[in-house]
C-alpha cells in the first residue's frame, strides 16, 4: 500500500526535523547502518549527533542547524506506512515549504511550548488550509524545558485555538499533544512524566486518526489532455483521468469549447480497454462530427455531459504569494491548461501573504471550483516562474 | 485495471505521467541507462507510457569497467526492446579508480555528451530512499550552465505544476523519485522485467547496487530468486548502497558530486 504523506509544519527551531528523527528512530524505520553512518560523520566533523540529522543531510544544514530544503522519510507503522515530509521553517525558504506541503494528506503542526505562536506558525497553517489539508494535529514540543507542566501546555493551546479558528480549522476537533521530541515523551512511547495527559501519543494519532486519501473515482469525469501521439494513421489523445470514469461509447464534452463527441477507443500499453477510471494514464480516440482532432490539444479537458466542471474566463479564489508579480500580466495554470490573463485583484501584494485574487483570462478555461481535483487548484506564473499557489472558489 | 497491487499501480501511473510530461515539455530528452534494476525499470516504464515505443535514446556512460554480465545484459535488452543506445566514453587513469573518481569521471563524460547531442532533459532513475541527499531532489530539477545543482534555489513543485527552466542548461527528470528499492523489485516481479543476473546470490553473495567492478562489493545473501530478494529487503537493516565505495567514503561526497552534476 502507498505511504500516506504527512507534512510537519511550524516555525523554525520549534522541532520539526527532531520530531521526524524521533518518530523514525523509535519505530525502527531507519536502517541501523544509516544511523551509524550519520553518527560517524557527526563525530568526524566534530558535531554532536542530532536527531534532525536523519533528515537534514546537507552539510550546510547541519552546520547551520536548520532545514534548508524539503525532504521525506518513511515511517513504518504497525498497520500502514507513512511519508513524513520535512519542510524549512524559515520565511526565506517558503517555496521549498510549499513543495513539501502540497499533496500531503495530513499535517502535524509543531509549536515550541516556550515560544508559542510565531510568524511561520500562522503562515504555515494558512498555507496548509489553502492547500486543502484538512487533517491536522498539533504537537506542543519541548515540554521537558518547562518541567512537563500542564499549565504551560494549556496556556499555549488556548492561544492556538484562537489562531486555528481564525484560519478556518475547527479547534474543538483538533488534538493537541504535549511532547518532547528530543526526550521521546508522547511521540512513540507514552511519557511517564505527564500523568495529567490522558490523550494519544503522536504515533497513535498518526495510526488511528489520519484517514486514507479518498478516491476520486466517484467524482465527475475529468480527463486532462496532456499530449497527442500519432498512432498508425490516426492520432490519440493521452493523459490522466483525474477523476470519475470513462467507457467506450460514452458521450462526452471537450472543454473549453464544449464540443460533444464520443469515446471510440480507450487504450494503454496492453491494448484496448472497455473502461478506465481515476488514477489511470491512458490514450483515447474520439469521434466527432468533423472527424479530426484539430483544435483538441494539451490543456483541454474531457468531461461528462452532466458534469459540474465548467468553463470560465474570469477566475477567482485564494492564493499564497511566494513573491509579488513584476506586472499584472500573468499566466494561470489549471490542470494541463496554461492561459494568459490580467490580474484584477488584489492591487497591492506583499510576498508571504495569502489573499483573494481575481484574474481576467484571454480565453475560457475549464475549472471545477471548490473541488479537491486539480481543476480546483492553480498556480500563477510570472515570466515562466511560479509566484503564487492557490485555489479556485 | 489488472490485479496488480494498488500501491504498485499508483507508483507506475505517477511515473508514466511524469514521462509523458517530459515528452510534452522538452524537445530532446534522453534516458540515462546503467543497465541496473532501476534504469532498466525506467526503460520498461517508457514502453508503457508510449505504447510500446521508446521515443528517447538511452545513454550508457561506459568506462569499460562494468561487469561482463552487465555488457551481456545491455546487448540483450538493446536487441529485444529496440533501444537507441548512445555510448558515452568515460576516460580513466586505470590506477586511480575509486568511488569518487567513478562519480566525477562519469559526470565529466555526461557533460560532453549533453553538449554534443544538445539534450535538454535527462531522465535519471534515482529514488529518495537511496540516499539522504537524493531525498532532497525534485521530479524536475534544473542544472545551470556549469551543470551545477543549486539546492538552495530549487524552484517550487506544487501539485503537478512546475516552473519553466529558461536559464537551465538541462533539466534532470526523476520519474522514480517516489519508489523504494523494495517497490522496484516487486514491480520487476509483477511485470516480469528482465534484470542483470548479478543481483541474484551466488555462493552466498549478491550485488545490491551495481557500479564499477573495482569499487562495487557484493553483500552476504542467499537470495538466489527474485522472491527471496523481496523477502530479504523486507527485513534488511543494511543500506542499499552499502556495497558502493562512492557513497561510503564520507557522507558529504554524495552532496558534492551531485552539485557537480553527478547522477
Amino acid at each position: 500500500m502507498r505511504e500516506i504523506p504527512i507534512v510537519l509544519i511550524g516555525h523554525k527551531d520549534h522541532g520539526k526535523s527532531t520530531l521526524i528523527g524521533r518518530l523514525i528512530l523509535d519505530t525502527k524505520s531507519v536502517q541501523e547502518t544509516r544511523l551509524k553512518e550519520i553518527q560517524e560523520v557527526d563525530k568526524s566533523s566534530g558535531q554532536k549527533f542530532e536527531l534532525a540529522h536523519l533528515v537534514d543531510t546537507f552539510k550546510e544544514e547541519r552546520e547551520r542547524e536548520m532545514t534548508m530544503d524539503t525532504t521525506r522519510a518513511i515511517l513504518k507503522g504497525k498497520k500502514r506506512k507513512y511519508q513524513l515530509i520535512d519542510v524549512p521553517g524559515h520565511k526565506e525558504l517558503i517555496a521549498s515549504m510549499l513543495t513539501g506541503a502540497a499533496g500531503a494528506q495530513g499535517a502535524l503542526l509543531v509549536v515550541d511550548v516556550n515560544e508559542g505562536i510565531k510568524e511561520q506558525t500562522r503562515q504555515h497553517l494558512e498555507i496548509a488550509k489553502l492547500l486543502g489539508i484538512e487533517q491536522l494535529g498539533v504537537a506542543v514540543n519541548k515540554m521537558d524545558k518547562v518541567d512537563y507542566q500542564q499549565e504551560e501546555f494549556e496556556k499555549v493551546i488556548q492561544k492556538l485555538r484562537e489562531v486555528l479558528n481564525k484560519i478556518g480549522y475547527l479547534s474543538e476537533r483538533i488534538d493537541f499533544f504535549p511532547i518532547s521530541a528530543w526526550e521521546g515523551d508522547n511521540v512513540v512511547k507514552r511519557s511517564n512524566k505527564m500523568d495529567w495527559y490522558k490523550g494519544k501519543t503522536i504515533m497513535e494519532f498518526i495510526e488511528e486518526d489520519i484517514k486514507e486519501p479518498e478516491s476520486f473515482r466517484d467524482l465527475p469525469l475529468i480527463f486532462l489532455v496532456q499530449d497527442k501521439y500519432p498512432n498508425e494513421d490516426k492520432e490519440i489523445l493521452v493523459g490522466p483521468i483525474e477523476s470519475g470514469r470513462l467507457r467506450v461509447g460514452q458521450k462526452v464534452l471537450i472543454l473549453p469549447d464544449k464540443r460533444e463527441c464520443e469515446i471510440k477507443t480507450i487504450r494503454d500499453f496492453t491494448g484496448e480497454l472497455l473502461e478506465a477510471e481515476a488514477g489511470q494514464n491512458i490514450g483515447i480516440e474520439i469521434s466527432q462530427e468533423d472527424k479530426t482532432l484539430s483544435g483538441v490539444s494539451r490543456g483541454n479537458v474531457i468531461t461528462s455531459l452532466d458534469s459540474q466542471v465548467r468553463t470560465d474566463q474570469e477566475v477567482s479564489g485564494e492564493v499564497f504569494w511566494i513573491r509579488a508579480p513584476s506586472d499584472s500580466n500573468l499566466v494561470l495554470e489549471c490542470g494541463t491548461a496554461s492561459v494568459e490573463g490580467q490580474l484584477m485583484e488584489p492591487k497591492m501584494i506583499t510576498e508571504g501573504q495569502t489573499t483573494s485574487y481575481r484574474i481576467l483570462l484571454s480565453k475560457k478555461m475549464a475549472v471545477f471550483p471548490r473541488s479537491r481535483t486539480i481543476l480546483g487548484k492553480i498556480v500563477l506564473k510570472d515570466k515562466g516562474k511560479i509566484i503564487a499557489v492557490g485555489n479556485i472558489q | 485495471m489488472s490485479i496488480m497491487d494498488f500501491h504498485l499501480q499508483q507508483l507506475e501511473q505517477k511515473s508514466i505521467y511524469i514521462l509523458r510530461e517530459t515528452k510534452a515539455r522538452f524537445k530532446n530528452p534522453a534516458i540515462l541507462w546503467s543497465m541496473g534494476k532501476d534504469s532498466t525499470c525506467m526503460l520498461y516504464l517508457c514502453k508503457r507510457a508510449f505504447f510500446g515505443k521508446l521515443p528517447f535514446p538511452a545513454i550508457h556512460l561506459d568506462s569499460g569497467h562494468d561487469f561482463p554480465e552487465t555488457y551481456q545484459f545491455r546487448e540483450k535488452i538493446v536487441k529485444e526492446w529496440g533501444v537507441n543506445l548512445i555510448i558515452g566514453k568515460v576516460k580513466h587513469e586505470t590506477d586511480k579508480i575509486s568511488g569518487t573518481t567513478e562519480g566525477l569521471n562519469k559526470a565529466e563524460a555526461l557533460k560532453k555528451l549533453l553538449e554534443d547531442y544538445k539534450f535538454d532533459a535527462l531522465i535519471v532513475s534515482i529514488r529518495r530512499d537511496e540516499h539522504g541527499i537524493r531525498a532532497k531532489e525534485r521530479y524536475f530539477s534544473p542544472r545551470d550552465k556549469d551543470f551545477r545543482w543549486n539546492f538552495e534555489k530549487q524552484p517550487p513543485e506544487v501539485f503537478n505544476y512546475i516552473s519553466e527552466f529558461k536559464e537551465a542548461s538541462h533539466v534532470r527528470v526523476h520519474p522514480l523519485l517516489h519508489w523504494t528499492e523494495l517497490d522496484v523489485w516487486m514491480y520487476i516481479k509483477e511485470r516480469n522485467i528482465p534484470f542483470n543476473p548479478l543481483y541474484l546470490a551466488k555462493n552466498g553473495k549478491r550485488y545490491r547496487s551495481l557500479g564499477y567492478k573495482e569499487v562495487t562489493h557484493p553483500i552476504k545473501s542467499d537470495a538466489d530468486t527474485i522472491d527471496k530478494i523481496i523477502e530479504e529487503l523486507k527485513t534488511s537493516q543494511i543500506g542499499e548502497r552499502s556495497g558502493r565505495e562512492l557513497d561510503k567514503e564520507k557522507e558529504y561526497v554524495m552532496q558534492r558530486l551531485r552539485e557537480l552534476g553527478y547522477m
